[in-house]
């Protein structure tokens, strides 16, 4: 009955693994170019030529430059680094169910974001994020602690718990920061349910390094990823410092996803979603699954974001409410198909 | 044997714990308290003597008005929404077998709100921003989306019978979607939307009259009694499904009467109160601390301790940063989940049971 | 009442587990199954009880079909007791073993003399009289599993199932439980049937042997007629030598794989 699982297996060979991916990169870049050319003002493939090359000022352009080329770049590395921070969850909890809104990352950071927007006038954007990603990573530590993690030993209930208690006095304290300040409350409403839009390239440059540096680190770690996810005990025996590297997990985790929250607010079911997809595909190999999580998280984020245009058109919708419908068939799916007892 | 209460006459025949019989006893004394106390606070203090005198002299005047129109039907509906979501969530634990299920994880409280922005979207006059039919249809509304979820929720669970596994995952998400049909119905919506909805969603009790009174009172009557004589099937599916089949219980329809109940009670609540988080969750964790984990004691402490949380944390809510009047949600949880940390770690061991 | 199956077929999904299965528990004797890992004893054993649903073919529980027959009533004549069963860990003794008594009770009928009697008569059976105010977290391991079968016998049936009661015990207490049972059989005649691991501790304790191989019955009797070395060869894929045993009389097994170690 076990065997049967690792037989199911899409893509067996390590050449059907690697061709399998560049045919991804190119949807990836379709999508890429699809979220940088649709929307409600129309633009072709010209336009995108000339913005960067013969910049006249037209409305077109100026749209592609300040606002698509913007929102689809924010879309490619949140989607990539939501999905590998919940790759790692989920191996850290051993549990397929977990990702990093587990840990309070999500409510942390709205908490912090909130209480920085009502209270400091005047800030800029790139200090919200800061302030984000600083609740996000206040959160973590927080929860980590709770479960124990100081001690050295850490136990996936306590951490789904702890995180669930930490998420819920966060929201609290947001939802009455928004109760006294209705003004913050209907303008950061968007951010709350997770945008990708109206970003600027200036705060973007600043997060995208952090991003590509956490991806490569991941990328070391693979071995160690692959030894960790046999369990505790046998990595333990086979000479791998078990706790050293929950902790780089967890790093990770809080670099990737707190990031990615402070760019884009809480963006649902992406790092859910795409690590099954990624295991369901090439399984929990890492040198294969990362790059394939970075992929996939990608595109999903890209492909929602340009949905999201036109749902409701000619109003937008936030991309995290759309992550969370499309993606509610397909947790409910896994759910069923888990389970077979 | 000494530590049982036994009741015989002819066929009939009850036991209760001792132990647990006094501790209910307390519960409900305090509860009745925090009524008693609820009245007496507020913009005007009145003392606690003049509000029993009010109450059973039937005296009239100023202090009078603001406690019978006022605080009576507030502080009733809090206690009503409190014992319907402690009682709705010590169903719900026992039916999926773990300690850490409440309403809000299968999804009820979420939907609810997408039932109460259908009404709002549906009902909003675009020009003036006002309501085109009462607000106490809202209600209704919230109430259809929260129950309709559950039966969603199930459905989707279902594959030969359902499983606590499958349950849980599959309410998160039905919670996730909802949410999101809530936050795109509030941005498509006019601006008014976002405070109405904030507040529902965060769950008060504000502005409740005796209409709500009336409204939640039978329906929680009804389902409270319904929940003791169900008492015995809960204990027997809180055992593993092969034990509780083995005994002869009739699992897997057993399980589904036991979800509608604690659906209708949570839905009831949600409908009136809104998103009022965390009761559902805490209130039958107290009592399995004061108690054990048989449903006998902590069914019906349940409800008693649920709603002594909520009207305290009502006290609270509108008391503390007076004259703001905040939703008691935020109390519930404020409240609720240092609360809840707590008792993570006091009884790590105990809560550790198979997910 | 006798537990008869015929024709069973059993399985998950299009797995065929047990195919075209025909025994009869003997009336009054403990049976044991045996067989190797997945070889399907314990899926026999809750298809015996209605916990499973066979895919073909039929379990009678005296002259009717198991499945046919309202619930509570079999729960009235066969008690099941499954693998490791789980319980909040802050339950009483006493709040567990009434719980057998679930069959007999209706709502306004929670707590009759009868009912009292009979726990009472459980408890003490198994020694919990003293401890039943104990919670389950207090008990040992061989105290808890005694806590499971008080509350089948609260059951008062005829026939009890078992799946493994000896899984994960001391074998201090695999003794312990294994007396108990014998205990129950032959004092008050009830019909036990269980699964066991321990194919020697089955040849000491059971009346009946059913071995199971490959999805089919391999052969049916008492310990000492059926267990020979080539049963064991066959069925465990193991080599053994078998001798008496000093104590019991009963067949016992010397496993090895190769003699030349």
């Amino acid at each position: 009955m076990i065997n049967r699982k690792i037989t199911e297996l899409t893509l067996k060979s390590n050449k059907s693994k690697f061709l399998f991916l560049i045919g991804l990169i190119f949807l990836l870049i379709a999508f890429f170019f699809a979220s940088l050319l649709l929307g409600y003002i129309k633009t072709d493939f010209n336009d995108l030529v000339n913005t960067y090359s013969n910049y006249t000022d037209s409305i077109e352009q100026i749209v592609i430059m300040t606002s698509r080329m913007p929102r689809a770049l924010t879309a490619l590395f949140i989607g990539a680094s939501l999905s590998v921070s919940g790759l790692l969850m989920q191996i850290l909890t051993k549990n397929p169910m977990a990702s990093p809104g587990l840990l309070g990352v999500n409510s942390g950071a709205a908490f912090f974001m909130v209480f920085a927007y009502s209270f400091i006038p005047n800030l800029t954007q790139n200090y919200l994020m800061l302030f984000s990603f600083v609740g996000a990573a206040l959160a973590v530590l927080l929860v980590y602690a709770l479960a124990g993690g100081i001690r050295g030993t850490i136990q996936t209930f306590d951490l789904t718990l702890a995180g669930a208690a930490i998420s819920a006095i966060f929201i609290s304290f947001t939802q009455i920061v928004l109760y006294k300040d209705q003004k913050t409350m209907e303008e950061v409403l968007f951010w709350l349910t997770g945008a990708v839009e109206g970003r600027s390239m200036d705060a973007l440059f600043k997060v995208i390094p952090i991003m590509l540096i956490s991806w490569v680190i991941c990328f070391l770690l693979a071995k160690r990823l692959n030894l960790f996810s046999l369990g505790e005990e046998i990595a333990k025996g086979l000479g791998l410092n078990i706790e050293l590297l929950k902790l780089q997990i967890i790093l990770l985790v809080v670099v990737l996803a707190g990031a990615s929250v402070a760019v884009a607010g809480p963006i649902a079911l992406v790092g859910l979603i795409i690590p099954h997809f990624t295991r369901f595909l090439v399984g929990s190999e890492f040198k294969w699954a990362i790059p394939y999580s970075i992929v996939l998280g990608a595109i999903l984020l890209l492909s929602a974001d340009v949905a999201s245009r036109f749902i409701i058109f000619p109003k937008e919708i936030p991309v995290g409410a759309v992550t969370a419908i499309l993606g509610t068939p397909f947790f409910i799916y896994i759910a069923r198909k888990a389970e077979n007892k | 044997m000494n530590s049982l209460i036994v009741a015989r006459k002819g066929r009939l025949s009850f036991i209760y714990e001792k132990r647990s019989a006094l501790i209910l006893i307390i519960t409900a004394l305090v509860c009745i308290f925090s009524v008693f106390l609820s009245l007496s606070m507020g913009q005007k203090y009145i003392s606690i003597f003049r509000v029993i005198q009010i109450l059973f002299d039937g005296s009239t005047g100023g202090d009078s008005l603001i406690i019978n129109t006022i605080r009576l039907p507030r502080t009733l509906v809090a206690l009503f929404v409190g014992t319907s979501l402690g009682l709705s969530g010590a169903i719900l634990q026992g039916v999926v077998k773990n300690p850490l299920a409440a309403p809000n994880i299968i999804g009820i409280t979420d939907s609810g709100s997408v039932g109460a922005l259908v009404f709002l979207t549906l009902f909003t006059d675009p020009k003036n921003n006002g309501l085109t039919t009462s607000i106490f249809y809202m209600p209704v509304f919230a109430f259809a989306g929260a129950f309709i979820a559950v039966l969603i929720v199930y459905l989707l669970a279902y594959k030969k019978g359902v499983t606590p596994y499958r349950l849980i995952m599959i309410g998160i998400a039905v919670a996730g979607a909802a949410k999101a049909i809530t936050s795109i119905l509030i941005i498509n919506g006019p601006v008014v939307f976002i405070k109405e909805a904030q507040l529902w969603i965060t769950g008060t009790v504000y502005g409740t009259n005796w209409t709500h009174v009336k409204l939640m009172f039978p329906w929680f009557l009804v389902l409270f009694i319904v929940t003791l004589i169900y008492t015995r099937e809960l204990n027997i599916q809180n055992l593993d499904d092969g034990i509780a089949v083995g005994l002869g219980s009739s699992v897997e329809k057993k399980r589904f009467q036991l979800m509608i109940l604690s659906a209708a009670l949570a839905s009831g609540a949600v409908a009136v109160g809104g998103g009022i988080g965390f009761v559902g969750l805490i209130a039958p964790h107290i009592c399995r601390k004061l108690t054990n984990s048989s449903f006998g004691n902590v069914l019906p402490l349940s409800a008693v301790v649920g709603g002594i949380i909520v009207v305290l944390s009502d006290i609270a809510a509108r008391t503390l940063l007076f004259p703001l009047d905040l939703p008691v949600g935020i109390f519930t949880a404020g409240i609720g989940a240092p609360f809840f940390v707590y008792l993570l770690f006091k009884s790590q061991r105990a809560l550790r049971r198979g997910f | 009442m006798n537990i008869s199956t015929s024709n069973l077929t059993l399985g998950y999904g299009d797995f065929i587990v047990l195919k075209d299965i025909n025994v009869t528990i003997p009336k009054n004797k403990i049976t044991i199954l045996v067989g190797s890992n997945g070889c399907g004893k314990s899926t026999l054993l809750k298809t015996m009880a209605r916990l499973l649903k066979p895919i073909s073919g039929k379990v009678a529980l005296g002259d009717m079909d198991i499945f046919e027959r309202p619930s509570k009533e079999i729960a009235k004549e066969l008690a099941i007791l499954t693998q490791s069963p789980d319980a909040p860990s802050d339950l009483t003794v006493f709040n567990l073993v009434k719980q057998g008594r679930y069959p007999y009770q209706s709502w306004f009928s929670q707590w009759s003399k009868e009912d009292e009697d009979i726990v009472e008569y459980a408890l003490e059976k198994t020694g919990l009289s003293d401890i039943r105010n104990k919670k389950l977290s207090e008990l040992s391991g061989g105290q808890k599993q005694r806590v499971w079968i008080a509350m089948t016998l609260a059951q008062q049936t005829e026939i009890i199932l078992l799946d493994e009661p000896t899984n994960h015990l001391d074998i201090k207490y695999k003794i312990e439980v294994l007396d108990l049972l014998k205990h129950l059989n032959q004092h008050e005649g009830r019909t036990i049937v269980m699964v066991l691991h321990d194919i020697n501790l089955a040849c000491r304790y059971a009346d009946h042997i059913i071995a199971i191989k490959d999805g089919k019955v391999y052969d049916e009797g008492n310990p000492i007629e059926i267990i020979t070395e080539k049963l064991i060869n066959d069925v465990f894929d193991i080599n053994a030598k078998i001798i008496e045993c000093p104590l019991f009389k009963t067949p016992m097994c010397i496993t090895y794989q190769n003699l030349s170690i």
